[in-house]
């Protein structure tokens, strides 16, 4: 009796230690139509990974989910890459299993990136989708700002697929001078090497968002790296 | 881009004071955004873009240019979606290096991160108010309750 006794107040300490442990996300119908994007950017603000996420091509806006998403998670699962990446993973597959659409998480270099695996189509029905940003395109060497830079890349992927991508008022970018090409590269790898010239590697990060009703993109950064909270406490000597 | 914006460093007593030193801007608490709606192709500007960059101070005491509020395209958009009048709001926390670093006089603060991973101690001198807010007609870039209308930017 008392061993049984023992394993119940065992079983419950580990229970409480694993409650207390558990970060629970969630995400609000009226602050975001984009649900896995929301999810992602509270784990870049907590666990300061670097991630990105890219929207399916919705036919319409009332495709996109303003449904809540709910995900949880406990911090150690963020300490190895390989873990982050699962983990991600894990989060993208619940999203599926709760209905939402599928999304796949692959690893390049620093960042890991977050891209539709299908959308609907004008009938409501799941047909696949690849990565935009999975278009190979080249950009031949010069001088030109980074903001500059940036752009041209833009306009390849629109050479390439004819969808336009806009940059947004949250670009990092700069009027400094850069000689980077792009020699047939993923336009995803181009602008990771773009941002990774401009600050800590994986630093900056994005958020590809579509709007079907104005059948365009655009592209949103945010900054995960050390310089996002400045100390404040002043230094005895 | 927004509007660039140059910066005087005061006093500027003896001339060039702070000539070789670097301004370093960070996030400071946060924003708001009305132009915004959920469907937006456009996350909500509600901070500044580049935490921990570096500006250098020039021999006059001057640093910039630091371009502030919205690009043309962003413009576009919300005007094409009926979202304007509206605007966005954040704060820029700025510090300055120190000045014969490891002689750091007790009020320096810090450790820093600046944009590139270099750790640094310095000062934190002012928190600017800025912003941006478009209208269907004029485009504004705001710093620190100075406005800029319709200028050239992009």
């Amino acid at each position: 009796m008392r061993i049984v006794r023992l394993c119940i107040v065992l079983g419950s300490l580990s229970l409480i230690g694993l409650a207390q442990n558990q970060t629970t996300l969630t995400t609000n119908p009226k602050d975001t139509a984009r649900p896995v994007s929301a999810l992602l950017d509270q784990l870049r603000k907590r666990e300061r990974i670097s991630v990105t996420y890219e929207d399916p091509r919705y036919s319409k806006r009332a495709d996109m989910d303003e449904k809540p998403a709910e995900f949880s998670y406990i911090a150690e699962e963020f300490h190895a890459p390989y873990d982050t990446e699962a983990t991600v993973a894990r989060m993208l597959r619940q999203y599926g299993a709760s209905g939402g659409l599928t999304f796949a998480v692959v690893q390049d270099g620093m960042r890991l990136h977050v891209v539709p695996s299908e959308t609907f189509d004008s009938t409501g029905q799941r047909v696949r989708q690849d990565s935009i940003l999975d278009t190979v395109i080249s950009v031949p060497s010069g001088r030109r700002t980074t903001s500059q830079l940036l752009q041209l890349i833009c306009d390849e992927v629109k050479k390439e697929t004819g969808y336009q991508i806009d940059v947004g008022p949250s670009d990092p970018t700069t009027t400094a001078s850069t000689n980077q090409a792009v020699d047939h590269q993923t336009a995803r790898a181009a602008i990771g090497r773009l941002l990774d010239s401009l600050a800590t590697p994986g630093a900056f990060v994005w958020d590809l968002y579509y709007d079907p009703a104005d059948r365009t993109y655009g592209l949103n950064f945010s900054y995960v790296g050390p310089a996002a909270a400045p100390a404040q406490k002043p230094v005895s000597h | 881009m927004g509007a660039p914006w140059h910066q005087t460093l005061a006093p500027n007593s003896p001339p060039g004071e702070f000539s070789g030193r670097v301004v370093n801007e960070y996030a400071s608490g946060t924003g708001t955004d009305s132009c915004w709606f959920t469907n937006s192709k456009y996350a909500p500007f509600t901070a500044i873009t580049k935490p921990g960059y570096g500006w250098d101070v020039n021999g006059k005491n001057l640093w910039g240019a630091d371009f502030i509020g919205w690009k043309l395209e962003t413009v576009q958009y919300y005007r094409a979606q009926n979202k304007v009048p509206c605007g966005a709001r954040f704060s820029q926390q700025m510090i300055i290096d120190a000045a014969y670093s490891p002689d750091n006089p007790s009020s320096y603060s810090g450790p820093y991160t600046d944009n590139h991973g270099v750790v640094f101690y310095g000062v934190a001198y002012e928190v600017n108010s800025l912003g941006g807010d478009i209208t269907a007609t004029t485009v504004t870039s705001i710093r620190n309750g100075q406005v800029a209308t319709n200028t050239t930017w992009k």
